[in-house]
């Protein structure tokens, strides 16, 4: 794997780890989610026009984790975004300390543990609705500009 | 006395074996039996959450060397995946071939056979589910009670007894974690209502588990690591009896060894058995007084059909192949929102759900398995949120969450066969395995699932309809059927003993010889039978 790549993946790690779990990965988790991309063929198949531009996006600052991340629940449930997210949970939640963090609940009284869900839910539906104004306009151009290139 | 020559080292075939040899018979075990690869710097002490902390390579041990036991999302996600430890169950030798229509098939090959990934599920069938057998529970309990004494089963005289038959040797039950009691808890509370109104009856799940030390085997001490590998060998696993009867003089276990037919005179009377070596392709060929076919249902067919094939150029096929449904109906416990999960406790079902249906066709067998330890990146990729809010919500439901693990019944019919397809040019046949469901499948699906819901719902429990999961046919691995007793000697069918009807001196000790499949997992029945059909018929 090229430094550059290498790199990226890196960055990437960080800043979807810190998204993730409020927590910087350690060397461990850089390691195991660079060598986790070079043995899944599908985290490497060349991205078509919007897995990778979703993925820069993503990468620009946690708010616009948040709204590809939103985006993809529900639109893109397959997008490679989501694959390396995955890969990166199942890697948190198998090495010491990220997964106590996974395995801990908030220990929030209900009522209040309700209130959080709720909010947390109303949250999910406001980010849904900016990320369909902001990201699927992009999602229908990339598509466009993919059927003008192949003809 | 006749030399047996047995072909598989799975559940069936070693307690048959075993049986055999204490009779003083000389036995061959032929198998290709990979093995379970010798875990290095794995602490059989460590906890499910200590292996985290005190490997130097956890990931590699719970995502696997090549990452091969995440999931990733599509549209077949399963919620759980097979650990990197129990990938040698499924391993299959070079120039097996099979093609499948309407059935997603689990083959293996490995030493101990499919039990070695099991889950530890022993239920009987009653009188009422073995009506179309050539045997009634009578006949069959002490076989039942004898696998017990020999695999060590834990359980309770409850409620369940009236669908799961209370036999002999059953231990003290293994401590049961925190949301299991609580959904006994609300069992009882609401039992008048689940059992006059749906039929239902909830109890401890019969597992085959020690509670207490015994021999070289430990109690159960609640690592929380069953689906990795129980490190103590509380849980049972065919191959421990497979170890157990290389002890004995008698025995002979050749591994390596892929048998693909047998060889018959005119008489029909089998004279040797034919495979090849899986370490260098030689052939191979064994002499047989007596063949036993315990490869399971798929390949011990494959065997006969294969066989039958080289011998007379015709390609049969059998009918009647037969496997259960599956529904994984996840539910959410309200009562343990908010609660932290302890992770050191029996990680697979402790609590069962068995719904009787107006006829058998219509009974449910539900597994509950409360959520504990777990890969959890399956579930909340699968969740209806983004993956932060899904994390967020999933570790404050984590110890609320699970599963009920619904077994529908499936009955042999005509247009359910699997034959051999010949190619030419190539030395092996390739098995074909052609699956229907049952007219009338979806609604029965339906039926089932609505009332699965009823009974969690009056447990306190929600199940989200959209995360209700239907499994493939085949996903359920208690293939059977295919060659079955009947005590008219027709063709393709087998004795009340197992006997072949069309080799006099060939016998099925797995799930072949079923007539009727029922809502319940069959391994246990398949243990006792083996066992009934050794001290019977040898």
């Amino acid at each position: 794997m090229n430094n550059v790549l290498q790199d990226s993946l890196n960055e990437e790690c960080t800043i979807f780890c810190r998204y993730l779990i409020n927590q910087t990965p350690n060397s461990y988790v850089l390691k195991k989610y660079k060598e986790g991309h070079e043995a899944t063929p599908a985290l490497n198949i060349g991205a078509d026009d919007f897995d990778g531009l979703l993925i820069k996006i993503a990468k620009i600052r946690p708010f616009f984790t948040k709204l590809v991340d939103t985006f993809t629940a529900v639109f893109s449930k397959y997008s490679l975004f989501r694959k390396k997210m995955v890969l990166l949970i199942a890697i948190l939640e198998s090495c010491n300390p990220m997964h106590q963090y996974l395995d801990s609940a908030d220990m929030s009284i209900r009522p209040v543990l309700l209130i959080k869900m709720i909010y947390k839910g109303l949250l999910f539906i406001f980010t849904l609705l900016l990320s369909i104004i902001i990201i699927l306009p992009l999602r229908i151009m990339t598509s466009t500009h993919a059927k003008k290139s192949n003809g | 006395m006749d030399k047996l020559v047995i072909v598989g080292s799975g559940a069936s075939g070693v307690h048959f074996a075993l049986s055999v040899l204490k009779k003083g018979y000389e036995v061959v075990m032929l198998d290709v039996g990979y093995e379970n690869p010798e875990l290095v710097n794995v602490n059989p002490e460590d906890t499910f959450n200590d292996l985290k902390k005190n490997m130097n390579d956890p990931i590699s041990y719970f995502l696997g060397e090549n990452y091969e036991s995440i999931i990733y999302p599509d549209d077949k996600s399963e919620y759980y995946g097979i650990p990197p430890s129990k990938n040698f169950v499924f391993l299959k030798p070079t120039g097996f071939d099979f093609q499948s229509k309407g059935f997603a098939p689990l083959f293996s090959f490995a030493r101990g056979g499919l039990a070695e990934a099991w889950t530890g599920g022993v239920y009987p069938f009653n009188d009422h589910e073995l009506s179309d057998f050539p045997f009634n529970y009578s006949e069959i309990e002490p076989y039942y009670s004898e696998v017990a004494d020999r695999i060590g089963i834990v359980g309770v005289q409850d409620d369940l007894a009236r669908l799961y038959p209370f036999h002999e040797n059953i231990l003290e039950p293994i401590s049961l974690d925190q949301h299991s009691q609580l959904l006994l808890t609300a069992y009882e509370e609401h039992k008048e209502y689940l059992n006059n109104n749906l039929k239902c009856y909830v109890g401890r799940s019969r597992i085959s588990v020690l509670s207490r030390d015994r021999d070289e085997r430990k109690g159960c001490s609640y690592t929380g690591r069953c689906l990795w590998g129980c490190p103590k060998q509380s849980l049972y696993v065919p191959s421990l009896t497979l170890n157990e009867c290389r002890k004995y003089s008698n025995f002979t276990y050749i591994p390596n060894t892929y048998i693909t037919h047998f060889r018959f005179n005119s008489k029909r009377h089998i004279t040797s058995v034919v495979g090849h070596s899986t370490n260098n392709g030689k052939s191979l060929e064994f002499p047989v007084d007596r063949l036993i076919l315990a490869a399971g249902t798929l390949s011990s067919s494959k065997i006969f059909m294969d066989s039958i094939y080289k011998s007379t150029g015709e390609i049969i096929r059998l009918h009647g192949l037969m496997d259960n449904r599956q529904i994984l109906v996840p539910f959410l416990n309200l009562k343990m929102m908010g609660k932290s999960f302890k992770p050191e406790t029996y990680q697979y079902h402790q609590i069962v759900l068995g719904i009787e249906g107006g006829r058998l066709e219509e009974n449910i067998h539900g597994q509950v398995t409360t959520l504990k330890t777990s890969l959890i990146h399956p579930i909340i990729q699968n969740m209806p949120f983004d993956l932060k809010t899904s994390i967020f919500v999933f570790r404050n439901i984590h110890a609320a969450l699970g599963v009920v693990n619904v077994n529908l019944h499936d009955r042999r019919r005509e247009e359910n066969f699997i034959t051999i397809e010949v190619n030419q040019g190539t030395a092996n046949a390739k098995l074909v395995i052609n699956y229907s469901a049952a007219h009338g499948e979806k609604a029965l699906i339906d039926e089932s699932i609505k009332k699965v819901k009823k009974v969690l719902w009056k447990l306190g429990c929600i199940a989200p309809a959209k995360m209700i999961h239907i499994r493939p046919m085949g996903a359920s691995v208690h293939y059977s059927g295919t060659i079955p007793m009947s005590l008219t000697k027709k063709e393709y069918t087998a004795s009340q003993y197992c006997q072949s009807h069309d080799f006099d001196n060939l016998y099925f000790v797995d799930g072949t010889t079923l007539p009727f499949l029922p809502a319940k997992n069959l391994t246990f029945t398949l243990m006792a039978n083996s066992v009934r059909v050794a001290d019977c018929a040898f």
